[in-house]
Order: C-alpha cells, then sequence, then structure tokens
C-alpha cells in the first residue's frame, strides 16, 4: 500500500518536473522526430540507408561471408557470382567481406570527425561570439587565416610524424570542418549572442556558458545539423581520397576507401570491382546530405509544427494526471 | 519663465529626498556618450533618479531623449561614462559586484519586443522558469531534487495565471504559437516568477496590437494590485498607461531631467514648457 502510493507521488513529481521546464519526455520527441522524417522522401532514404550502414557494421563484428585475410590466388578480379556476389579483388579476397569490414572503420571516421568538427567548431564558435571584443575579433582573424589551409595538406603534414592512420583522416578532417563550421555558423551565433532573450537571461543571472549552450547553440541548430551531417559525408569522401595518397587508413584496415584504392588501379580491365566501393560511398554520403536537411527540418521546433504540438499536448496531459492522481 | 524654473528644479529637489519607502535604486550624476572619438553625442547629462520600494516610476519623453539609455545603465544592462548607481545602499561595479548580483536575483526585466525577447525554441513554461532553475541549480541542491521541480512548477503556473494566461494551455505553448499579447504577457511572467523587488518595463507594448496592449496593461495593474511591495519602473510613450500604473512621472528631455512629480499633480498643473507640451500631444 505505501509502496503504491509512494511510486504513485514519485511519477507525478516527475511529471511535474518536466512539465515545469516544458520539457517533453526524450523518447517521445525522439519519436515524433523520426516520424516527420519517415515522411519526407529524402529523410526517409537517409534513415534506411543509416539503418544499413549501422546494421551492416555491426554484422561485420561476428559475421563476414569470408574471413578477410582468406585469399584465392586462382580466382583474382573474378566477377560476381553466387559465391563471391561482389566478386573479388587482386589477390582473390571477397569483395563484398571487405566492404561490410570496411562500413565500420568509415561509420567510425564519420563519427569522430563530426565530433571533433562540433568540439572544434564550437569551440572556435565560442571565441568569436564571445564578449569581450578583443578575444572575439582575434578569433575571427584565427579561424580566418587557419580556413585557409586545405584537408590534404593537414593530413600530409599530421601523416610525417605519425603516419598513415585513422587518427591522421580524423584530426585533418575534424580541424578543417571544424573551422569552416565555426565560419558558416558564426551569423546565426552572434545573433544570438546579440538577442534581447540572451540580454534577459544573463540579467537573470544566467552564466553566459549557460547561455552559449542553450540560447546560442540551439539558435544556430539548423545550420549546425547540415554542417555536422556534411563533415560526416565529406570525411568519407575524404577517407578514400587521403588512403589512395597512403595517409588515410594503413593498409591491411578494412575501409572503402581502401577497397576503392587496390581496385582502382586496374580500373581500366576490371571496371566491376571499382563500381562497387564507389556506389557504397556515393549512396552513403548522398544519405549523409539528405540526413542533414531532414534533421534540420523536423528536429527543430521552429520548422516542425509537430514537435510545438506536443510539447503542448504533453503539458495538458501531464498536469491533469497530476490533478487526478 | 525662470520662476518655472525655480520651481521645477524645487519639485526635483524635493522628490529626490526620501519619503515614504527607502530608496532601492540610486542614480546620480549619470552621463552617457555614444559615437567615435570626432562624433560624440552625450545622451545623458548628469541624471540623478531614484526609485522607492513598492513605487511605480514613469519615464517619460520624446523619442531618443534617453529613456532606454537611462533605464538600461540604472538596471545594470550598460554602464555609465559618469555617475554611480547604488541599488540597496550596494554600488553597482562591474558584473562581479555584490550589488549587481543582488540587482540581478532581485530584479526582473520586460523588454519591447516579446519575440525577440523569449527564446523561440523554448516554450513558455521553460522560458519562464529558466532564473528558478539556475537559481535552484545555483544554490546547491540537485538540479532534479522533487521539492525544487515542485516550488518551481508552482511558480511558473502562478505567474502565467497573474498575466491571466492559463498555465495548462500556455506552458508547453512556443511563442510562435501566440500572439503579440499573450507573448509579452509570458515575458512579464518570466520577469515576476522570482517575486523580484523591483521590475523594468521599457515599452511593454509598443511592439503589439491595441488588443494586446489592453492585455498587458491588465496584467500590468494585475500586479500592482497584488504585489504592492515591488517597485517598478516603466518607460512609456502612452500617458493613459503612465496614469493608470505610475505613482510618479520622471520626464526626460535630450537627456536630461526635464520635471519630476506624483502622477496626478504633474499631468495636472506641469510646470515645464516640455511637459506641457508631451500632454497636450497626448490629448490629441
Ligand atoms: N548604441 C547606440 N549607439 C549610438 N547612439 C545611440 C545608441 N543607443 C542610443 N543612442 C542614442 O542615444 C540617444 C538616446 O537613445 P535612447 O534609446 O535611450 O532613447 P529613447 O528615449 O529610449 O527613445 P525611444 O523612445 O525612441 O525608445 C538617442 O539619440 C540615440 O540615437
Ligand atoms: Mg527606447
Amino acid at each position: 500500500m505505501t509502496a503504491v502510493s509512494d511510486d504513485g507521488k514519485r511519477f507525478k513529481r516527475s511529471g511535474r518536473d518536466r512539465h515545469a521546464t516544458g520539457n517533453v519526455p526524450l523518447r517521445m520527441r525522439f519519436g515524433v522526430i523520426m516520424r516527420s522524417m519517415w515522411q519526407q522522401s529524402g529523410g526517409r532514404f537517409a534513415l534506411i540507408v543509416m539503418a544499413c550502414w549501422i546494421a551492416v557494421s555491426l554484422l561485420s563484428l561476428f559475421w563476414t561471408p569470408y574471413p578477410l585475410l582468406q585469399t584465392d590466388g586462382g580466382h583474382a578480379w573474378a566477377s560476381p557470382s553466387a559465391a563471391h556476389p561482389l566478386g573479388t579483388d587482386g589477390v582473390g579476397a571477397d569483395v563484398l567481406s571487405w566492404l561490410m569490414a570496411g562500413s565500420r572503420t568509415n561509420l567510425v571516421i564519420a563519427l569522430l570527425t563530426m565530433l571533433v568538427s562540433a568540439m572544434i567548431g564550437l569551440a572556435c564558435t565560442a571565441v568569436m561570439v564571445s564578449g569581450r571584443r578583443a578575444l572575439a575579433s582575434a578569433g575571427v582573424v584565427v579561424v580566418d587565416a587557419l580556413i585557409a589551409i586545405p584537408t590534404v595538406l593537414l593530413a600530409l603534414l599530421f601523416a610525417v610524424p605519425f603516419g598513415a592512420s585513422i587518427a591522421v583522416i580524423v584530426a585533418a578532417c575534424g580541424m578543417t570542418y571544424g573551422l569552416n563550421m565555426a565560419r558558416i555558423v558564426k551569423p546565426s551565433a552572434s545573433l544570438a549572442a546579440r538577442s534581447a532573450y540572451v540580454q534577459a537571461a544573463r540579467a537573470m543571472g544566467v552564466s553566459a556558458w549557460r547561455v552559449f549552450f542553450t540560447h546560442i547553440v540551439p539558435s544556430t541548430f539548423p545550420v549546425l545539423a547540415v554542417q555536422l551531417s556534411m563533415s560526416a559525408g565529406t570525411s568519407i569522401l575524404a577517407e578514400a581520397g587521403l588512403t589512395y595518397l597512403g595517409v588515410g587508413v594503413p593498409s591491411g584496415v578494412p575501409s572503402w576507401g581502401h577497397t576503392l584504392t587496390t581496385s582502382v588501379r586496374l580500373i581500366s580491365v576490371y571496371p566491376l570491382t571499382v563500381l562497387w566501393p564507389g556506389l557504397t560511398v556515393t549512396l552513403v554520403v548522398t544519405a549523409l546530405y539528405l540526413l542533414g536537411d531532414a534533421i534540420r527540418d523536423c528536429a527543430d521546433p521552429l520548422a516542425n509544427v509537430e514537435l510545438r504540438k506536443l510539447a503542448a499536448t504533453v503539458s495538458r496531459q501531464t498536469h491533469n494526471t497530476g490533478v487526478d492522481a | 519663465m525662470r520662476e518655472t524654473n525655480e520651481q521645477t528644479a524645487m519639485r526635483k529637489h524635493e522628490s529626490a529626498e526620501p519619503s515614504n519607502g527607502t530608496v532601492l535604486l540610486a542614480a546620480r550624476g549619470i552621463c552617457k556618450f555614444f559615437g567615435t572619438r570626432t562624433h560624440r553625442i552625450q545622451a545623458l547629462h548628469d541624471v540623478d533618479m531614484d526609485v522607492r520600494e513598492g513605487e511605480c516610476v514613469a519615464v517619460i519623453g520624446g523619442s531618443g531623449c534617453g529613456k532606454t539609455t537611462l533605464t538600461r545603465i540604472m538596471f545594470g544592462l550598460d554602464t555609465a561614462d559618469a555617475g554611480t548607481v547604488r541599488y540597496r545602499g550596494g554600488l553597482l561595479a562591474g558584473p562581479r559586484s555584490a550589488a549587481m548580483r543582488q540587482l540581478r536575483v532581485e530584479s526582473g526585466i520586460v523588454f519591447q519586443n516579446p519575440f525577440t525577447s523569449l527564446d523561440p525554441r523554448w516554450s513558455a513554461g521553460r522560458s519562464i522558469a529558466e532564473g528558478l532553475v539556475v537559481r535552484a541549480a545555483r544554490s546547491g541542491r540537485r538540479r532534479h531534487s522533487a521539492g525544487d521541480g515542485e516550488a518551481i512548477d508552482a511558480a511558473v503556473r502562478g505567474a502565467l495565471a497573474m498575466v491571466g494566461l492559463d498555465p495548462d494551455d500556455f506552458i508547453g505553448r512556443y511563442p510562435l504559437d501566440m500572439s503579440g499579447g499573450q507573448a509579452q504577457r509570458v515575458a512579464i511572467a518570466r520577469a515576476m516568477v522570482a517575486q523580484p523587488r523591483i521590475m523594468l518595463a521599457d515599452e511593454p507594448m509598443s511592439a503589439v496590437d491595441v488588443s494586446g496592449r489592453v492585455q498587458i496593461l491588465d496584467a500590468l495593474t494585475e500586479i500592482r494590485r497584488r504585489q504592492p511591495h515591488m517597485a517598478m519602473v516603466i518607460v512609456s510613450h502612452d500617458l493613459g498607461v503612465v496614469q493608470q500604473l505610475a505613482d510618479r512621472i520622471v520626464v526626460l528631455h535630450d537627456g536630461r531631467i526635464e520635471e519630476t512629480g506624483a502622477t496626478g499633480d504633474l499631468l495636472a498643473n506641469p510646470q515645464s514648457a516640455y511637459t506641457k507640451q508631451l500632454i497636450a500631444a497626448a490629448a490629441w
């Protein structure tokens, strides 16, 4: 009896907690966002490709049609067949197995690049919109200067001491995309930083950091969503390019760029082998770009009416259950 | 003419002395310049102004006379080039001074345009609760402690009800789905929710259509009635509003205090020529 009423009370409280800050439970918000994305053709395509990518990456941890190192010299450059659906490469290894395993590497690279570029981008943005004028203008100058360094050059520089590795790709991409992001995000961020709602928050004693993360960063959401997904997509293209140059993933580590590199040498003789990694990369990069657009349109309460409606309904319902209990 | 000026000066002197409530906010010798080194304009010339506990002071004057500049300086949103502002005796000296912190906690500010002063990505409930949530977190208690949540929820609901909005309906609403009058009342609720000692409203009705103005005026009147101990500074062009809300009027003209006095006195019996003009213009 006591336990039950205790539970009821706790539920009521947590409901009111959410209610007071106008927050909708994360799970409900996520559901509405997913549904809205599914209703767009671009969003649906992106979601399907992302789901496949993640599923294949996980699957490749346990199973690939052939072990990666199993080669069959007699069947090098084999055409697609029942045994090897996507054919074999120059040493007779199964292309499908390598692509499956490679999707894992590329997923890691895309996620890490997104993370690093977000951190660098937001850090630079924070400096550029800071209240200290001198710091802000110094930040703008530094970002504008560093933005001129191309990704490839940076990767080549990093590769000198560290050798070819995933870290080199992530560092080079994260840095250049982060700086780019900062520059693109800055106008909306500084608009928000000067806005009356930020002044109001500061006047209530909200700290500058809190204002940055709760008001200024969300105000850049439309740009940020697109930029972040573009970072992820472009990092996959960069991985292919850098691996081809020998400063990307080390040989022996499966990646789409690796498969592309090994097969591109004989493209004029066996064009079909290039087709599969090329198609995979194109598909995934397109999906990532579309994903950014879909997130921008669906995850922002300003753009998505459904999210606003959800907040209104939930707050009404939460209160009613509170009254009934 | 000279007599009038002397009378004005006398009246100004009288009202600068503490009469009923104690002085909460006191500005002395405020000067403010704008522009570059070569082309400077002085927006405020040596302005003195007091706000006492529980009184509603209206600042009126023509466009560009410095009302916004003066009130922003008094509430610590801007800094003066000369002069001092004291809140409950403590000098507002930089954002980290004790008096400034106290003023931040004990003041509520309503901006002119509700659609720029409310974060468009925040629901009304979240915006109103913002200050309380931060304070609860700062006071050392756990952010998610149930008692805090309940107290904050009650305060948010109370504030919404006070400005005449249905809490059930508005807590989860976004500014995009509100009218101007509703949004401004949410902004007023945000300023009121922590039960401030002093509130600033800089032309809270000018960005809103006529029906919205009535709602805002009603909300402010209700607040005056329910919170008689709270001081209020209201900047307005609308003498009707001023007459309904204010106990005292400060007339600003080209960055100088032209005249100040109790609302009834000043409107019925303006001393300076400029105030007479203002009142005549409003009577139109
Ligand atoms: N940031 C600024 N830069 C330059 N000049 C400014 C700035 N802010 C205000 N001023 C000038 O200072 C003077 C006073 O401006 P203020 O905004 O205080 O007037 P106001 O009385 O609030 O006018 P209104 O009734 O139109 O709101 C004006 O001449 C204005 O042009
Ligand atoms: Mg103004």
